[in-house]
């Protein structure tokens, strides 16, 4: 009994040894191989429902380490990504990452094609006037500068000088690491003609079907992954969302884009005058335009909808944007608007005519009734849209199935060659592309782009029958930085972090080629744009010289060339642990035995 | 009478239980980061002024303290008004139309499913287990193995791709023909083509799993004493496997299918969406990803009876289906 406790406690003892020997072996590996402590850590951002946000993340991880940034990726979903970057990051300071905000946050902004100078503002410390949306926190009174002076000239040629160097000043700061500005892929049947993918339906009185005639009764399908969120334009939350292509066929605003150009032209309107202070506007209102119900448009409906915009009861998405310039709205006759505005706004047409569709003019004789403060919560909002002026009239809306239109025989600019439009929702990708591929639909949104990329190839392969295209996005992706973070305050790490960016990987291999690289927040086909702005490239020796500028040590720092090999020594004694202990467990398995 | 006894009770304990789930599901909901008006107003680079945010939140009342909210939402409840959806697609629309509008394409989905499931599993269960290790059985075997392994939506997507686009003998998403005004037998023929593929991905995950419990149990109850018995007197076989083995071995299938039929309603979400089946597990997706607070409480509501009822009405089959049970 004696004995085997004894042998117990001996092999117990052997056994340990081995343990310690081989833990310590391991841990004397990991400290050779162990890296230099990184200069710095930034926490990156990412939605855990987007694979393109944390991939990047991952690239960025192994590229900016190289330069001895520590980048620690956090996913969280979409709530908590968007409460950290909106929610609680109020102008003028921004919490860092462990403070609840964001250091890094691969980000994409969506452009008005046009003159979209207004919409920078967003990027400047004063933010949009005069609520101060300044989202990434950039502090550079030069770059400041020279945005307000191109925002409060009307002199196209001086707007154009400013906005020039606005860009090349953002650069050199490197508020935000310009990405590139994506393309989007679009599918249709090849039958569909004069589709046109920036305008969202848009243009759909346009729209024809090749092998049809004006007699044919015309049915297109179009496959969307969401319900439409609101009904009432003046609601919409911007971008180009499933909603939209409804607000897009239906409503109309007073100004909007050309379809080609991308120019301004009017809508609802002959012609326009600006009073010589810059102070007011006259708009001259077209008399040939009807509501699907027959009730004809003067300027009270003009009025009713920016009255409603500018009331913060409302709570229309509009009221910032709109309030800051328009001071009140006149309608003196029945075809006469007046705007009256707060300061000269070089940008006013732009305003009037906003991606979103936010102020497209609303029937007074229907919705005149209703207090302001209700309209979000009305039935023209939430079940069934009011009357509006656009080339198609809403039927039916089956929830979770489809939303059915039909053309309006009284569109003032004629009617449209398609009979019936039909918004199908359809929550998958694959789905909706096999549904087009089926012949089930005819279009897809735009929204399903990033998903089906991978399948470009083979359709334009396969299929004659569907017509596969790539188009700019008016957008930008760029990776945005916390300009109030103790380390990112300094522009030489911001421009070393630039450059240590591999902007071709990202590109080609993340955004699957989908994409252009880009120099600047606005999109190369404005008149804005400002092609000598600088263009980041990758390039390691460039961003470790900008740390270095910026007072951080040489990274990786040098190997003292005469430190002995630690192999050696560490080695001896993890031997001596392994054979020690064998040989203790064979002599004690020997005592062992030869006692019984 | 006992029984109906022991329904009474079950029912005036559910009460406090609902009331209990209630607190539980309400106070989890509102844990989660985030609330339905921060992603309705977030969702582009271009939100509304703090004010207007503000105001919104405080007209839904979403400003107040979690409990002041809770008793709020509990005090309309019990008076039959589920309230409106506070956030996504469907803002400000009734959740008890919402729910209404899609219960039955659920209930059409998953029902169709259940039965066909329960025929088919325990008919060829039966039969495998009777005909052990014989073709047959091995047949059926294997093709569960491999309908019980295999993941829902890929071979949703295989039905879909071979059925839809290959074939192009069944519509490929949606629940009728977008658009089409069809009225009577065409209506109904419209409707039972677009719910197959749907049905199909649902039914053969779930039959497979049925098959293979149908058959052990079955395999067990056959070895049992009282089957070689029931052999020895001399009773007919085919009262010996449906009468005496059967009846037996249908005790823990109930069971399961009573624990699924509880969550009938909150739908097949993967065959919903990729199918786009407008049916409620669709339904609750949107509603978890916009926070929105009323629809998701709707919802739960209606699954807390529905898995009340469920077991309820489980419990009542133990008792019809075993004699030896008695509440």
């Amino acid at each position: 009994m004696k004995s085997r406790i004894v042998t117990f406690v001996l092999l117990s003892i052997g056994f340990l040894l081995i343990f310690t020997s081989i833990i310590s072996s391991i841990h004397m590996q990991t400290m050779s191989q162990e890296k230099p402590e990184p200069l710095f850590t930034l926490k990156y951002l990412y939605n855990t429902a987007n694979p393109l946000q944390r991939d990047v993340g991952v690239l960025l991880q192994e590229e900016w380490g190289k330069i001895g940034v520590n980048l620690v990726l956090e996913g969280y979903e979409t709530a908590t990504v968007r409460s950290r970057i909106w929610g609680k990051s109020g102008f003028p300071t921004f919490p860092t990452h462990d403070e609840g905000g964001f250091d890094v946050y691969l980000q994409s902004y969506n452009w008005i094609p046009t003159d979209l100078v207004y919409y920078l503002g967003c990027f400047t410390a004063e933010g949009i006037p005069p609520l101060g949306w300044n989202y990434w926190a950039a502090h550079d009174s030069r770059a400041d500068m020279y945005l307000r002076k191109c925002m409060s000239t009307y002199n196209m040629t001086e707007r154009k000088e400013w906005i020039y160097k606005w860009q090349e000043q953002k650069q050199e700061e490197v508020n935000e690491i310009v990405i590139a500005w994506p393309m989007r892929a679009y599918f249709t049947k090849a039958n569909i003609k004069n589709y046109c993918i920036r305008l969202n339906c848009y243009d759909i009185d346009l729209w024809t079907v090749e092998g049809k005639t004006e007699e044919d009764h015309v049915t297109v399908r179009y496959a969307m992954s969401e319900d439409p969120t609101v009904l009432l334009p003046m609601f919409g939350d911007g971008g180009y969302l499933s909603y939209l292509p409804i607000h897009r066929c239906l409503f109309r605003l007073v100004y909007d884009f050309e379809k080609e150009t991308f120019s301004l032209e009017p809508e609802l309107v002959k012609d326009y005058e600006l009073s010589e202070d810059g102070m007011s506007m006259i708009l001259h209102l077209r008399d040939d335009v009807k509501f699907h119900d027959g009730v004809p448009m003067t300027s009270a409906d003009v009025k009713w909808t920016f009255d409603a915009i500018l009331d913060p009861a409302t709570g229309s998405t509009y009221y910032g944007d709109l309030s800051a310039v328009i001071k009140s709205v006149e309608a003196p006759d029945d075809y006469t608007v007046i705007f009256h505005f707060n300061k000269p706004s070089p940008e006013i047409l732009t305003l009037l005519a906003p991606p979103g569709g936010y102020c497209a003019i609303l029937p007074k004789h229907v919705l005149g009734n209703i207090p302001h403060d209700q309209l979000r919560t009305c039935k023209y909002n939430t079940e069934e849209p009011p009357p509006g002026l656009g080339p198609m009239k809403f039927v039916e809306w089956k929830k979770g199935e489809y939303v059915k239109f039909e053309a309006n025989d009284d569109y003032f600019k004629g009617r449209p060659f398609i009979d019936e439009f039909i918004q199908v929702i359809i929550p998958e990708a694959t789905t909706a592309l096999a549904a087009l591929e089926a012949g089930d639909v005819d279009i897809l949104h735009t929204g399903y782009s990033t998903e089906l990329a991978g399948e470009i190839e083979r359709l334009k392969k396969e299929r004659p029958d569907i017509n596969v295209n790539l188009a700019p996005f008016p957008a930008t992706w760029f990776i945005a930085l916390n300009n109030d973070h103790p380390v990112l305050n300094n522009k030489y790490v911001r421009q070393a972090l630039a450059y240590a960016t591999p902007y071709d990987k990202i590109i080609n291999d993340l955004m699957m080629g989908l994409a252009e690289h880009a120099n600047s927040q606005i999109h190369k086909s404005s008149w804005a744009w400002n092609p000598n702005a600088k263009y980041y490239t990758y390039d390691l020796d460039k961003a470790r010289e900008c740390l270095r500028k910026a007072g951080y040590p040489e990274w990786p720092p040098p190997q003292p060339a005469e430190t002995p090999a630690p192999t050696g020594p560490s080695l001896m004694p993890t031997l001596g642990g392994f054979i020690g202990g064998i040989i203790i467990g064979i002599v004690l398995t020997y005592v062992l035995v030869r006692r019984r | 009478m006992a029984l109906w006894d022991y329904t009474v009770r079950r029912t005036i304990i559910l009460i406090p239980m609902f009331f209990l789930s209630t607190v539980v599901i309400f106070s989890l909901i509102h844990l989660a980061p985030g609330d339905p008006i921060e992603i309705m107003f977030t969702e582009t680079g271009h939100p509304p002024p703090r004010e207007v945010i503000d105001q919104v939140r405080k007209s839904l009342g979403l400003d107040r303290p979690i409990y002041v909210q809770y008793l709020i939402w509990i005090k309309k409840l019990l008076r039959g008004d589920f309230g409106f959806s506070y956030g996504g697609p469907f803002i400000g629309q009734s959740v008890l139309d919402l729910i209404r509008s899609r219960f039955w394409y659920t209930i059409m989905l998953m029902f169709t499913a259940q039965v066909l499931a329960l025929v088919i599993a325990i008919t060829l269960g039966v039969i495998a287990a009777v005909k052990q290790y014989s073709i047959f059985d091995n047949v059926c075997s294997i093709t569960a193995l491999f309908g019980y392994s295999m993941p829902n939506f890929w071979f949703a997507l295989i039905l879909m791709l071979v059925f839809g686009l290959k074939l192009g003998v069944f519509p490929i998403c949606g629940a009728s023909t977008a658009g089409a005004d069809f009225t009577g037998f065409a209506a109904l023929s419209d409707l039972l083509r677009h719910l197959f593929l749907p049905v199909l991905s649902v039914t053969v995950g779930y039959t497979a799993w049925l098959f293979r419990l149908v058959r052990s149990t079955m395999l067990d109850v056959l070895s049992q004493d009282y089957i070689t018995t029931a052999r020895a007197k001399g009773v007919r076989e085919r009262v010996v496997v449906y009468k005496h083995a059967l009846r037996n071995a249908l005790l823990p299938v109930v069971t399961v299918v009573g624990m699924r039929l509880g969550f009938i309603l909150s739908g097949a979400v993967v065959s919903e969406v990729i199918f786009a089946w407008p049916g409620m597990g669709r339904l609750a997706v949107t509603f978890a990803l916009n926070r929105d607070y009323t629809g998701l409480m709707g919802l739960s509501v209606i699954i807390v009876l529905m898995v009340y009822i469920a077991n309820l009405v489980t419990d009542i089959a133990y008792a019809l289906i075993d004699p030896r049970i008695k509440y």
